[in-house]
């Protein structure tokens, strides 16, 4: 090396760095950008997370903190584990505020605790940390939980607002009793019966049973809306997913093919996790394709897989683990499905070349 | 399907990927790419694994059993899964271009042991949905797990989890992710 080159600023620099590791990706232009990204995420999620204390009750803030302490301490934990530096990029306060709305309100403290560290460790950290996983790590930790405990994790609690709940067993009493109905939308909808226009309305404000952040339709659409502004989020994805729903809930309508309502098709779209998954976890830019095509073909197969899962499965419900099971072809799609390199043969049809 | 069925499709799952693996395309040579091998070969398998377990069950329906059964069944389930693994490998196109002897062999291996140790144990009353049932699931799981492996490779993953140990853990989460499947088919989750 010349003498003169020694002393440049460009070789100072070098050496700064050359025994600097470079960090996971995504790269884009520096760590900020992935702490912007989270950070407008959780204020997207902020209004439907502090509505459900108010729905639900106090307690449920208090599964999100436990939640919240999880995550910190199994990311602390697994970063002290294998010596690597702590990276406070709130990915993973978005998974304890993603797991935690998808619990039941009267889930016990446990729950978050065992839900988050899976989700945390096991689904994000054994395959390499954020950007890496090929799972939702807060539909994966729920999945653990339903296997773990199916009967608590499908109770559903009513909202008896300002701050308090109606416990399961009190719906179930009343709902045998019959004197007031404890059905949610979906389980309506399942029976056979259309929703009153006053039921679409609580379904769309939240006043419903259901899980603890998912009920509310307003405030998660709000929040997505706020995503797609800030191109956090591209609309593509949830706007199929609705649209397959929609599209689905009137072929099988209630007496037969094509015989559903406009209350069918918007409570199937209102109800249920379908905004919570389809805006904020179908959305997840480790778990989902890369290119456009491949988050078309993701989406589309959500979709299916909701109206599969909701009108023959062995529940009401389907969203998340319609999500997961697409999760799990992420990598195939990605794999076979690529944009076509600057200069890499003819031009293709959207610029997309498929790997063989 | 008991928790010893899964485990055997599991092991041929990561059989099939592991045996593909080795044949990384090289720079230069026109090969196809791991994963697309990985799917060819699950297809095979797959495919033959079914017909055996139908013509098993045909052999069964038909009441075309023989001697000690607890034995006999087990033979005429092996004799059937290699003859039809040699029958869909003598029509299969492509497999100059995707197969080499040695994945030839893993295909005679493979759908014998999956036979094996599945058609047997599958409750006669719905026989076919639960055989439906597994060879969509080595399908499914097999192509997935070798996209999956594609990711990892890039990943900074500890040394103590690398290879194998992922690799089950990867399968454990497509169990769960696939487990809301079982109330379509059977209406029960778990």
């Amino acid at each position: 090396m010349p003498d003169y080159y020694q002393d440049s600023a460009s070789e100072k620099i070098f050496q700064q760095r050359k025994n600097q590791e470079t960090p996971p990706n995504p790269h884009i232009r520096d760590n900020n950008e992935t702490v912007k990204i989270m950070g407008a995420v959780i204020l997207a999620l902020l209004p439907a997370v502090l509505f459900s204390g108010y729905l639900f009750g106090f307690k449920v803030y208090g599964l999100f903190l436990i939640g919240l302490a999880t995550a910190f301490a199994a990311d602390i934990g697994w970063s002290f584990l294998v010596k690597r530096p702590i990276r406070f990029d709130l990915s993973i306060v978005i998974t304890a505020l993603l797991l935690t709305m998808n619990l039941p309100p009267s889930a016990p403290w446990y729950f978050p605790v065992i839900g988050v560290a899976f989700a945390v460790i096991i689904v994000k950290e054994f395959f390499g940390g954020i950007g890496y996983n090929f799972l939702n790590p807060a539909l994966g930790g729920r999945a653990l939980l339903i296997g773990l405990f199916y009967n608590q994790m499908f109770l559903i609690s009513w909202p008896d607002p300002p701050f308090g709940s109606i416990s399961p067993d009190v719906v179930s009493q009343a709902t045998a009793n019959d004197v007031v109905s404890g059905a949610t939308p979906l389980a309506v909808m399942k029976a056979g019966d259309t929703l009153s226009n006053q039921e679409l309305w609580d379904a769309f404000l939240g006043f419903t049973g259901g899980r603890v952040g998912e009920t509310s339709a307003l405030l998660l659409l709000l929040g997505g809306i706020f995503l797609v502004w800030r191109k956090i989020i591209s609309p593509r994805i949830p706007l199929i997913i609705f649209a397959t729903i929609g599209v689905f809930a009137f072929i099988l309508g209630p007496e037969g093919l094509f015989t559903g309502t406009w209350q069918h098709v918007i409570g199937h779209i209102i109800s249920g996790g379908a905004m919570l998954g389809a805006i904020y976890m179908a959305t997840d830019y480790a778990s989902t394709p890369g290119t456009k095509a491949g988050e078309n073909l993701f989406a589309l197969g959500v979709g299916l897989l909701v109206v599969l899962f909701r009108f023959y499965g062995f529940t009401n419900e389907g969203m998340s683990y319609a999500i997961l099971i697409m999760n799990c072809f992420t990598p195939l799609i990605d794999r076979f499905l690529r944009l076509r390199i600057l200069g890499e043969g003819k031009p293709t049809p959207f610029n997309l070349k498929i790997m063989r | 399907m008991t928790i010893a069925n899964r485990l055997v499709l599991f092991l041929m799952i990561i059989l099939t990927n592991y045996v593909c693996q080795q044949l990384a395309p090289l720079v230069g040579k026109k090969m196809p790419n791991v994963t697309t091998r990985v799917c060819y070969l699950a297809s095979i398998i797959g495919a033959a694994y079914f017909i055996s377990g139908t013509l098993f069950f045909a052999v069964m329906h038909l009441q075309l059993v023989y001697g000690n059964v607890v034995v006999t069944n087990l033979v005429t389930a092996a004799l059937i899964a290699l003859i039809v693994t040699g029958g869909v490998l003598a029509i299969v196109p492509g497999k100059k271009h995707y197969l080499t002897d040695h994945l030839i062999k893993t295909t005679f291996i493979s759908v014998p042991i999956l036979t094996l140790a599945t058609v047997t144990q599958f409750p006669y009353h719905q026989y076919m949905l639960h055989l439906a049932t597994a060879a969509g699931m080595y399908l499914l799981f097999a192509f997935a797990l070798s996209g999956v492996r594609t990711r990892v490779e890039i990943a900074a993953i500890p040394k103590l989890l690398q290879g194998l140990p992922l690799d089950i853990v990867t399968l454990f989460l497509f169990y769960l992710s696939f487990s809301f499947l079982n109330g379509v088919f059977f209406n029960y989750l778990f």
